[in-house]
């Protein structure tokens, strides 16, 4: 039974769950969204995601903790970074950290989509259950 | 696709350094001399030019013409494009500060003691004395710090630039197999492993160089930045020009492989507001 | 419209063609960030952030697109001013023409944009309209495209012959005139039913009425007047009163009676019907009524058929002009078309005559002609 990559985004400004979630999920993807890092954070400790697309600058919780939290609760979970102040620290900083990839902002949702389906397809070779990629 | 910049100082080892480390990651090695070949070959250019255009020589000074910023151009535009295409490891200094941004391009330094210097150049040069080599190696360091200043702005032997200082010291068997170790544990980290983010830099970086490559001759003073196939110029000169011209140009610049949209500015403000907000 | 800064941002690419098959609006001209016009716009052609575009479409159309899709519908053209008046460019329908390069080919196969530089709008084909996946219909001769581009593009296009132009290319359309235009008219013709006043007064009193509002100048109105219509007249009028003073009517008249011999007025009808079409294919229909009107007035009167009928059949029948290209309606698409005349003949020879056995049956109907 193949199932639906479970895949966790968070972001504090609105127009990108807004116009992301559609478009991840007319992909066949389950997507949550959430802009309050802080309940993300929580969301992450009660449930386990494949896949979490974090934002860098937020209040209260930034991205990096968000990235830590997430490495700390389960190895397999993949994080994708997207940050519209990509330098090369912060880029490293992530990938040290165990973020899966790091894009930057603005970016298209095909960007995200192709992002995905990697690391999708680097649960797949972990030997996890098949998932179900979009038909690209 | 991975991406090591190994950059010495003249008659400092690097050579086989670069040699080395390539063998050890299973990586390409190229050093300026396969770089001028690809030049000359996909750009149509006289090897000597594109050899001269490396050299801080006193004419180079004297001459302010745009030549030598071409001929650079096209140098960078084939280093780059080869970084995209491939794993590789490239020792010399073109472009080393065009990929300043590139996260998983580690730039490495390396130094080697001045007493090994003046050995290797009275080896390799024969003729010379401890006086005339000493004299050699000062004029090359000044030169490379002089070019690297008139056409970059920056000292190549600052190490802010680098992510990697190695001293190579003696140059000796052990020394140089100890700074393979060295730079190839550092290579292997999470932190320098290409990423969407870090490849769009250089595949942005390698555009922009390609275009600027092609329309420097037409309109040196232009400046370009790309993003993701969408190409950003400013081309002061144009500002004369009527509608019908700029589109003729636009559609030429449309037909080089990887530019999906053009857009182009005359005014300095207006593009580097423009540029500011991307 | 305005695109705002952040349109392009997290979203999967909008183009043109995406924005006609969903919301039914066609994008005719579209300025990036940097200000740079572009104007024959390919399907692909991709709306990006800060873009600045003309768009033709129903209200409720532009509407949606622009509160889907976040974009600013701006009161008044600014950027585009120039380029949209009027007089430089605007919509027009043109109908592919028999003989077109374009017959069999899609729109996009064909280059439509880059070559003819004009941007279609919508398709009509067999009483059916078509606003999207137009890129994609392969065309057929006699289809319908709505056109948008500039003056200059259409006359450059007119003369390729594949479009023919239903209307002249570089006419601009007053519509705001069109009221005192039908007033003159009206009354012009009020004076001609209801007043016993001579008929060019009455005319020329609408025409000089047209003039003074405005409607059209004095120059278009010179312009309008066809030589060749003046001088046909000029010949027909005067031999037609000849024919009549000089007695030549009467003396055909009783010649052809001869021939045909005594006959009911149906069959007379039906000869004179065939005598207008032979005629008005030669001479224009107006010259063969002319002509044609004193003759059978006497052949009727020799026979004892109402005069009228006669009269009656050449008025109508010198419309009965399908065989040949000489009527000015046939002659306008004959260029375009690039028809033959074996092609009018093929087509006329059972029009024509449908055309006269419907006349004569419907006067029989109507009037009662005895057989």
């Amino acid at each position: 039974m193949k199932d639906t990559l479970k895949i966790l985004l968070i972001d504090d400004e609105k127009m990108v769950g807004d116009r992301l979630k559609p478009a991840l999920a007319k992909v066949g993807y389950s997507v949550e969204t959430l802009m309050d890092s802080r309940k993300a954070l929580q969301r992450i400790d009660e449930n386990e995601f494949d896949v979490i697309v974090t934002d860098i600058m937020m209040e209260e919780v930034d991205g990096i903790q968000i990235l830590e939290a997430a490495m700390k609760k389960s190895h397999r979970t993949r994080v994708i970074v997207i940050t519209g102040y990509a330098n090369v620290n912060l880029a490293r900083e992530a990938m040290d950290k165990g973020a899966f990839d790091i894009i930057e902002k603005p970016f298209r949702p095909g960007d995200l989509r192709n992002v995905i389906t990697n690391a999708a397809k680097a649960l797949d070779i972990q030997g996890e259950i098949g998932y179900q990629l979009p038909p690209n | 696709m991975s991406v090591i910049t190994l950059t010495t100082d003249a008659y400092s080892g690097g050579n086989i350094l670069a040699e080395g480390i390539a063998e050890k990651m299973g990586y390409r090695c190229i050093g300026d001399d396969v770089v001028i070949a690809a030049a000359a070959e996909t750009y149509a250019i006289d090897k000597g030019k594109l050899e001269q255009s490396l050299k801080a020589s006193a004419s180079f000074f004297n001459s302010r013409s745009s030549r030598k910023y071409r001929l650079i151009s096209l140098l960078e535009a084939v280093l780059v494009e080869q970084m995209c295409q491939e794993d590789l490891i490239y020792h010399g200094f073109i472009a080393v500060s065009r990929i300043q941004e590139v996260s998983h391009a580690i730039k490495v330094r390396v130094i080697a003691n001045a007493e090994s210097r003046l050995n290797e150049v009275i080896q390799k040069e024969r003729s010379s004395g401890m006086v005339e080599a000493k004299d050699r190696i000062f004029k090359l360091d000044k030169e490379r710090q002089r070019w690297s200043r008139a056409i970059y702005g920056i000292d190549i032997s600052d190490s802010a630039l680098y992510d990697l200082v190695v001293n190579i010291g003696s140059m000796g068997n052990e020394d140089v197999k100890d700074a393979i170790e060295t730079i190839v544990i550092t290579a292997r980290q999470k932190k320098f492993e290409p990423m969407t983010y870090s490849v769009n830099c250089l595949t942005n970086i390698t555009l922009s160089c390609k275009v600027k490559a092609a329309f420097i001759d037409s309109y040196p003073k232009m400046e370009v930045r790309s993003d993701k196939g969408t190409i950003y110029m400013l081309v002061p000169a144009l500002r004369r020009k009527n509608q019908k011209n700029i589109l003729a140009f636009k559609n030429k610049i449309m037909e080089l492989e990887g530019v999906e949209h053009v857009e182009i500015y005359v005014r300095k403000e207006i593009f580097d507001d423009m540029v500011r907000g991307n | 419209m305005k695109t705002p800064a952040d349109f392009t941002d997290f979203r999967d690419p909008l183009t043109i063609k995406v924005i006609r098959d969903t919301y039914g609006v066609t994008v005719v001209a579209l300025a990036g960030r940097d200000g740079i016009k572009h104007f024959s716009l390919t399907p692909e052609t991709e709306l990006r952030s800060d873009n600045t575009l003309v768009a033709y479409g129903s209200k409720n159309e532009i509407t949606q697109l622009a509160s889907e899709k976040g974009m600013q519908i701006k009161d008044d053209l600014t950027l585009f001013k120039n380029e949209m008046s009027p007089s430089v460019s605007g919509t027009i329908e043109a109908v592919v023409a028999p003989r077109s390069v374009l017959i069999g080919k899609t729109l996009r196969l064909a280059h439509f944009w880059e070559q003819f530089q004009v941007n279609p709008i919508a398709l009509f084909r067999s009483n059916k309209v078509f606003h999207s996946g137009l890129s994609d219909m392969e065309l057929r001769s006699g289809d319908v495209l709505v056109l948008h581009g500039t003056w200059e593009r259409f006359s450059i296009l007119e003369a390729q012959h594949n479009f023919i132009f239903t209307s002249p290319v570089h006419e601009i359309m007053k519509p705001e005139k069109a009221l005192i235009a039908g007033f003159w008219l009206t009354l012009a013709l009020v004076m001609v039913i209801g007043f016993k006043i001579q008929l060019s007064v009455c005319l020329l009193t609408g025409a000089f009425g047209m003039i003074v509002c405005r409607v059209l100048t004095i120059d278009e109105a010179y312009q309008a007047v066809d030589w060749r219509t003046v001088f046909l007249l000029a010949g027909l009028i005067p031999l037609g009163i000849a024919t009549e003073k000089s007695g030549t009517a009467a003396w055909i008249a009783h010649s052809i009676l001869d021939i045909v011999g005594s006959v009911s007025p149906v069959v007379l009808l039906t000869v004179i019907a065939f005598l207008s079409t032979g005629f008005t294919l030669v001479i224009s229909n107006v010259g063969a009524t002319v002509l044609l009107v004193p003759l059978v007035l006497n052949m009727a009167m020799a026979s004892g058929t109402d005069p009228r009928m006669a009269a009656l059949v050449v008025g109508l029948a010198t419309s009965n002009s399908f065989m040949l290209p000489t009527h000015q309606v046939n002659a306008l698409y004959m260029g375009p078309g690039r028809y033959r005349s074996v092609d009018f003949m093929k087509a006329g020879s059972i029009m024509t005559v449908l055309f006269i056995v419907v006349l004569i049956s419907m006067l029989s109907l109507f009037y009662g002609i005895q057989g």
